[in-house]
This record gives structure tokens, C-alpha cells and sequence, in this order.
């Protein structure tokens, strides 16, 4: 058997014991290193793209990375099986099934839902990432331990060395992520594509004109990405957000999630709205949202008299909350741990409306270390801005213990601010342990910290506005605070339509949260039955609000630019939880 | 005994015992990331950049534990990783938020890095092929996860502060089973196509 194994067939030779020679250690070497490479961007493409296509959320990622890791298995259990023609074709199959990725799976979910099989999608991409990703690059490590020389004098060095070698492939894989960031998947994309083709050619025997087509797969993909990325995504927007028509204007990767802008309207002449997306899920650009901004952070700040108005904003990437309160507050910081969410909402939702303030700080950090490590003056005013609390990290932010570390940094009399992520006193059946009582267990944590709790509702969903000094508003006043502050916005109307508050007594919350527990630091829990319930919503249900554009049913006309007339009840992320 | 007789007895003793123990490995090394992502993100900051630290700590543990000859080392790397564990979220309780604290978290999750890393070498000259070996531990890992998902759903707070230790205990046990006595070493076979 000659030395240099290059003329082998399908590098089989490559792979069992019989070949051996220094040319041949280092193709067993490029092949491991580019498998670990691989393995690290492929699990990368997978958990960003796979879980944006449901909507991601905690048991999303949990489920992805299992499926992942099955994937893995199955190719440990499958690779000495594999002949060198059968692992020839199934490197040549991958290679051209991500050539077509996520396209072809973003168009695949997009066709299933179109057709009425929504609940499909998520068995359907679970598939996927168990045979799709992966498994082929799983098979290299145990067959070129066995195959490694060592293996039978000592089988330590040789797990060692394939180990190694696979391994500092990965750890390329994450620096590469790292230098190129998220924001270009296009390019992790496209060198996953070159480091399958590479490892293919390290495989087979390839002539001269194989070369260039292994060679030419990634170079076709990247000059594609732009157009079929587009396609896809303002496809897949509109089949799983029943949009009639769609345009992505901006739509990024960031170290945290997928950032989607997307300009869309509900019926073919209606209105554009301009909406903001993460992982799927709609962030911005519904009445209803609109409305979130007012109670969350607008209203407390609107009830303090001036020179007792030094704002904190925590999560406001949309910076809609920096466009209303700059003008009206003495100091006013921002926090959001996105910086690609508060950039293309500045471009594309901000901008585009003109006289966006400039008086008022950014600070990139997560919003408990932020407030954790804060040195400066206590704020009047700290509101915080997230979603339903599908992810550990902004269940967190609900938490007893984030409520007490807000107060610490509030001056005597501050008012903290919080969405109830839905209604103090609805009935919901089989709510009855404190996992589903979500609206009364972020109220009970409040009242735990603050001696006063206010709850506002308005439309469906209920405000907590809490402090250690009763509010000293009534209804009236509040209800004038409002009024005046929707007349003297630009298309107020048009946003926030005619809010019409409500204040529950006392007495009634009191009632709801007596014997409730306050959400805890690390309540799993909530969050996988929070994320199971947004599962089922979007894919195993009829709920005609689910992922609703804006005007179903309303028989109102459209509106310029960003006016977006809407229910009262709709769904998002924002909205209460079922 | 014939040595063909004590080396296909050895063999076949060493497989049963050492595939559950590469599968509780599996399972623990689950328990511990979890444990340790968890902790970061409750107790430091919930930003990328922890995460990628934290990272990169793991794999340079687990490189430096690959290349551990000693299977003394191996079981000494069992209780430190899961002291380690518990070193990490003591300073983190104490200096909440801290950044600057990140280095010694940092070497605290690469000693867990190394036993993973220092485990596969250990196991390497137990199995006749070394695919059931990365094929348990992996799915060990999966079970690992599903416990985690379940764990933390069902017994909360509780699960979360006891994993780590939770998961020691069958690798523990399964590590001083499985240990090697004076078992022939085992003829590996190249493979056959």
C-alpha cells in the first residue's frame, strides 16, 4: 500500500487502518479539524435559524440543541457502518442540502402553514436538526480513532490526538463566529459551505473539474444569500404572521437573537406598518405595543412633577420610550443588551419618523448588572420594557429579587414600572397553580419590595406601578395625564388610539396576590410552561389573534407610514399569556 | 485461564460497567454546563460576552484534560470539578454582578472542562471500539438535558442548586465500580470493511 493514499477511491483508506504515512496523517488531521470546525458552525446555524423559525424561546433552544446532540449520536452509531461510497454520496448530499439553507427550510415551514399544517413545522425542523446537521461530521472522530496508528498500543494517544485536533477545529469554528459576529451569517454560512467542500476534497479523489465544483458551491451560495435570504424570510413572514404583503427591510443576527424589521400590511391596499421582530417574535409596531410603551415608561414619568423626573428605561431598543420621554424628562438612560436591535430600530423605525431626541444616554449591558453595578444618582423612574418572560433572562427581570435590587437604586418615593404580561383578576381555567398565575405572581413580588402597588389595566393588559409613597393620582388625573400626552404626539391617535384607563382598587390586589409566590431568580418553570403555551399558540391552535396583522376584521382603512389601527387584544410577545 | 479467556472476560466486564459509567459522565458533564450557564446568567450579567468566556474556559479545561496521561489524575479531577462548581457560585453569591471576578469562574468551569476532557482518555482502552464510548456519553448528555428541562420544571430552585451534586453520585459510584483491578489490557481490533 503506497505511503501517499491520495489516489485512494474514496479515501477509504483514509479512514480504516491500511494507510499510513505522514501525507496521510495530515488529511486524517484536516479532516478532523475541518469536521470540528464545522460541527461548531452548524450547531451555530442551527440554534439561530432553527429556533427563529418557531419563535425562540427557552424550550426551543433546549429542544434544538437536543436534537443537535441526537443528531451527534447517530452518527457515532452509524460510522463504522458506512461504506467510503455511502459516506461519499451522503458528503456530497449535505453539501448540497446547505447550499439550500435556511432558505429551503424557511420556504418548507412558510408552505406549511400556508397550507393549514402549522402544527407540522416544529416535528418537521425538529427532523432536521437531528439528520441535518450534525450527524455527517459526527462520523470522522470514531473512525479515525480507530484508524489512528496509536490506537492499538495505546488507545489514550490516539482518543487524545483525533480528540484534540477535532476539537481545536471547534474552537476555529467559535473564533471565527466571534471575528466575522452573527451579524454576517451570510459569511459563517458560506464558510461552513467551504469547509464541507474542503473536507470533501480531502475525502474523494477529485479531478481537476471537481475541484472547481466543490469550489464553486460556496461561492455561488454567497453571491445568492442576499436575494433568496430576502425571499425567504419575507415568505416565511408572511405565511406564519398572515401578512398579505411583506417587505424585510433589515434583518440581522445578533449575538443574542434574530433582528427582523419587516414593513407589512394586513390586506393588499392597506396601510404599511413597520414592525419589529425577534426570533419571530413581534416586538413593535401594533397598537397594542404602542400602548405597552405608555403605561410601562411614559405614564410614571408624566405623573411626577418636573425636576423629579430622572428616568431609567430597561430593554427600550425600540427606543420609542427614548422618543417620548427625552422631552419630557430631566435625565433619561436607556438600557438594552442588544445594540443591533437599538441600531436598526433607530434607521428603520425612528428615523424615518424625524425630530428623534438626542438627549438622552445609551448604555449597552444587561439590565441587572447595570442596575447591579450602578454608582450613580437614584432615578425617579425605572421602567422596565421586556416581553413575557420566555427566556431565563427576562424572567429574571420579574423576579423578587431584581424588584428589590430596582428599589435600591430608586429614590424614596421612585416609582418602578412593569407590565403584568397580562390581566391581575382574568379567569383562566387550569391556572390554578402559581406557575400559571403569571400577572399575580410579578404582583405579589412587587408587593413583597414595595408598600404600594398600583395596578392600571388598559385594553387587556395590566400596569404595576409600584413605590414605597402612595401614587397621589386618581383616575381622573390619570386619565388627563394621557389624554394630553396622546393629543400632543404625532399620530398620537393613530397609535394609541383613545386610551381608556382603569385603576383596580386596592383591595383587589391585595386579594389576587395574597398567598401567591413571587417569581423566584431561577424559576424554570414559568418560563418552559410560558414557552410550551407560546408553542401551542402559534402552531396546535385556532386563536384567530394569534400572530394577527393589524386590522383583521376591523373594517378601518390603512394609514400612512407607521399608523396601525388594531384590536385591543392582540397577540405578542407583549400581550398576557393565555 | 487461558490470556484469551482473561482478555475476552475483561472485555466483556469492562464494557457493561464502563458504558453506564460514560453515560452518567454524559449526563453529569449536562448538569454541570447547565449549572454553570445558569449561574453566569443569574449571578454575573446575561450578556454574550460572559457566555463566550465562559466558553472558551470549557474548551481550553477540556484540551488540557485531554492530554492527561494519568488516570490518577482523572479521579482526582472527579470531586475537584465538582468542587469547583460550588467555589464558583460561592464567589459569585459574594461579588454578584462583578465582572472583574470572571477570570477565577473562568478557572473554576476549565477544571470541570478538563475532567471532560481528561474522561475520554481515561475510558479510550475500555471499549473494543471507541465509537460506544462517544455514542454513550452522548446520549448520556442528552438524558442530561431532558433532565435539566424536566428537573428544573418540577423540582425548581432545589434541582438547580443540587445538580451538580446530584449527577456526581452515579459517576462516583460507577467510576469506583468500574475501576480497573488487574484485568489484562484489551486487544483492540482494526477495523474490517
Amino acid at each position: 500500500m503506497p505511503a501517499d493514499a491520495t489516489l485512494d477511491p474514496a479515501g477509504s483508506s483514509l479512514l480504516d487502518g491500511t494507510a499510513s504515512g505522514p501525507a496521510v496523517a495530515w488529511r486524517r488531521a484536516g479532516v478532523l479539524l475541518l469536521a470540528g470546525f464545522n460541527l461548531t458552525l452548524v450547531q451555530f446555524l442551527a440554534m439561530r435559524e432553527i429556533a427563529a423559525l418557531v419563535g425562540s424561546n427557552e424550550l426551543v433552544v433546549m429542544f434544538v440543541a437536543g436534537g443537535y446532540f441526537v443528531g451527534l449520536s447517530a452518527g457515532y452509531l452509524v460510522s463504522e457502518r458506512l461504506s467510503p461510497a455511502t459516506l461519499a454520496g451522503l458528503g456530497v448530499g449535505s453539501l448540497l442540502w446547505h447550499a439550500t439553507t435556511p432558505f429551503s427550510v424557511r420556504a418548507a415551514a412558510a408552505w406549511m402553514i400556508s397550507a393549514g399544517h402549522s402544527e407540522l413545522v416544529p416535528p418537521f425542523l425538529g427532523l432536521l436538526v437531528v439528520i441535518g446537521f450534525g450527524a455527517f461530521y459526527a462520523v470522522f472522530l470514531p473512525r479515525l480513532i480507530e484508524a489512528h496508528p496509536d490506537r492499538v498500543a495505546s488507545p489514550q494517544r490516539a482518543m487524545a490526538r483525533c480528540y484534540a485536533t477535532e476539537l481545536v477545529g471547534g474552537a476555529l469554528g467559535l473564533l471565527v463566529i466571534l471575528v466575522v459576529t452573527p451579524a454576517r451569517m451570510s459569511w459563517i454560512a458560506t464558510m461552513h459551505l467551504a469547509g464541507l467542500a474542503l473536507l470533501l476534497g480531502l475525502l474523494l479523489r477529485v479531478a481537476a473539474g471537481g475541484k472547481v465544483l466543490l469550489a464553486a458551491v460556496p461561492v455561488a451560495y454567497v453571491l445568492v444569500w442576499p436575494t433568496a435570504d430576502r425571499a425567504s424570510l419575507e415568505a416565511h413572514f408572511r405565511a406564519a404572521h398572515r401578512w398579505a404583503e411583506s417587505r424585510v427591510l433589515a434583518s440581522e443576527f445578533s449575538p443574542y437573537q434574530r433582528v427582523d424589521i419587516v414593513e407589512a400590511r394586513s390586506r393588499p391596499g392597506g396601510g404599511w406598518s413597520t414592525n419589529l421582530y425577534l426570533n419571530g417574535n413581534l416586538l413593535y409596531g401594533t397598537r397594542g405595543l404602542h400602548r405597552h410603551n405608555l403605561m410601562v415608561a411614559v405614564m410614571p414619568n408624566l405623573m411626577r412633577p418636573p425636576g423629579e423626573r430622572r428616568a431609567l428605561v430597561i430593554a427600550g431598543g425600540s427606543l420609542d420610550n427614548a422618543r417620548y420621554l427625552a422631552p419630557q424628562v430631566d435625565q433619561l438612560h436607556v438600557v438594552e443588551i442588544d445594540e443591533a436591535v437599538v441600531r436598526l430600530s433607530r434607521r428603520f423605525l425612528q428615523e424615518p419618523r424625524g425630530q428623534f431626541p438626542t438627549n438622552w444616554s445609551l448604555v449597552i449591558d444587561d439590565g441587572k448588572h447595570f442596575l447591579g453595578t450602578w454608582q450613580g444618582e437614584p432615578f425617579d423612574t425605572i421602567a422596565v420594557d421586556v416581553p413575557v418572560p420566555t427566556h431565563l433572562q427576562t424572567a429574571m427581570l420579574h423576579s423578587e429579587r431584581f424588584f428589590a435590587l430596582a428599589k435600591s437604586r430608586l429614590r424614596p418615593g421612585g416609582v418602578f414600572s412593569i407590565s403584568l404580561a397580562g390581566r391581575l383578576d382574568a379567569r383562566r381555567p387550569g391556572t390554578n397553580s402559581a406557575s400559571g398565575r403569571l400577572a399575580e405572581r410579578i404582583a405579589a413580588g412587587l408587593a413583597r419590595q414595595f408598600e404600594h402597588v398600583t395596578v392600571a389595566r388598559l385594553g387587556g393588559s395590566d400596569f404595576a406601578w409600584a413605590s414605597d409613597r402612595p401614587l397621589g393620582q386618581d383616575l381622573r388625573a390619570l386619565q388627563a395625564v394621557a389624554d394630553r400626552f396622546v393629543a400632543t404626539q404625532p399620530e398620537g391617535r393613530q397609535r394609541f388610539g383613545q386610551p381608556r384607563l382603569k385603576v383596580l382598587s386596592p383591595g383587589l390586589v391585595s386579594r389576587q396576590v395574597a398567598q401567591v409566590d413571587p417569581i423566584r431568580e431561577a424559576d424554570m418553570q414559568l418560563v418552559l410552561r410560558l414557552s410550551l403555551n407560546k408553542l401551542k399558540r402559534r402552531f396546535y391552535s385556532d386563536d384567530p389573534h394569534l400572530e394577527k396583522p393589524e386590522g383583521h376584521g376591523e373594517g378601518k382603512s390603512g394609514h400612512s407610514h407607521d399608523g396601525h389601527e388594531a384590536s385591543d387584544h392582540e397577540s405578542g410577545d407583549h400581550d398576557e399569556e393565555p | 485461564m487461558s490470556d484469551s479467556e482473561a482478555t475476552s472476560m475483561g472485555r466483556e466486564q469492562g464494557q457493561g460497567a464502563v458504558a453506564w459509567l460514560a453515560a452518567a459522565m454524559g449526563v453529569w458533564l449536562a448538569l454541570l454546563q447547565f449549572a454553570y450557564f445558569f449561574l453566569l446568567e443569574v449571578r454575573l450579567s446575561s450578556r454574550a460576552t460572559s457566555f463566550f468566556v465562559a466558553l472558551f474556559f470549557w474548551l481550553a479545561g477540556f484540551l488540557v484534560g485531554l492530554n492527561v496521561r494519568s488516570p490518577r489524575v482523572f479521579v482526582l479531577l472527579l470531586p475537584a470539578s465538582l468542587g469547583a462548581y460550588y467555589v464558583a457560585r460561592q464567589v459569585l453569591g459574594l461579588f454578584p454582578y462583578r465582572l472583574g471576578i470572571l477570570p477565577v469562574v473562568g478557572v473554576c468551569i476549565a477544571v470541570s472542562g478538563a475532567l471532560a476532557g481528561a474522561f475520554f482518555p481515561y475510558l479510550a482502552r475500555r471499549f473494543l471500539a471507541v465509537k460506544w464510548l462517544l455514542f454513550h456519553e452522548n446520549n448520556g448528555f442528552v438524558v442530561g438535558l431532558l433532565l435539566t428541562l424536566f428537573g428544573s420544571v418540577f423540582a425548581g430552585r432545589f434541582f438547580l442548586d443540587w445538580a451538580p451534586v446530584l449527577g456526581a453520585v452515579p459517576v462516583l459510584a460507577l467510576a469506583w465500580n468500574s475501576r480497573e483491578r488487574s484485568l489484562p489490557a484489551l486487544a483492540c481490533q482494526p477495523m474490517r470493511h
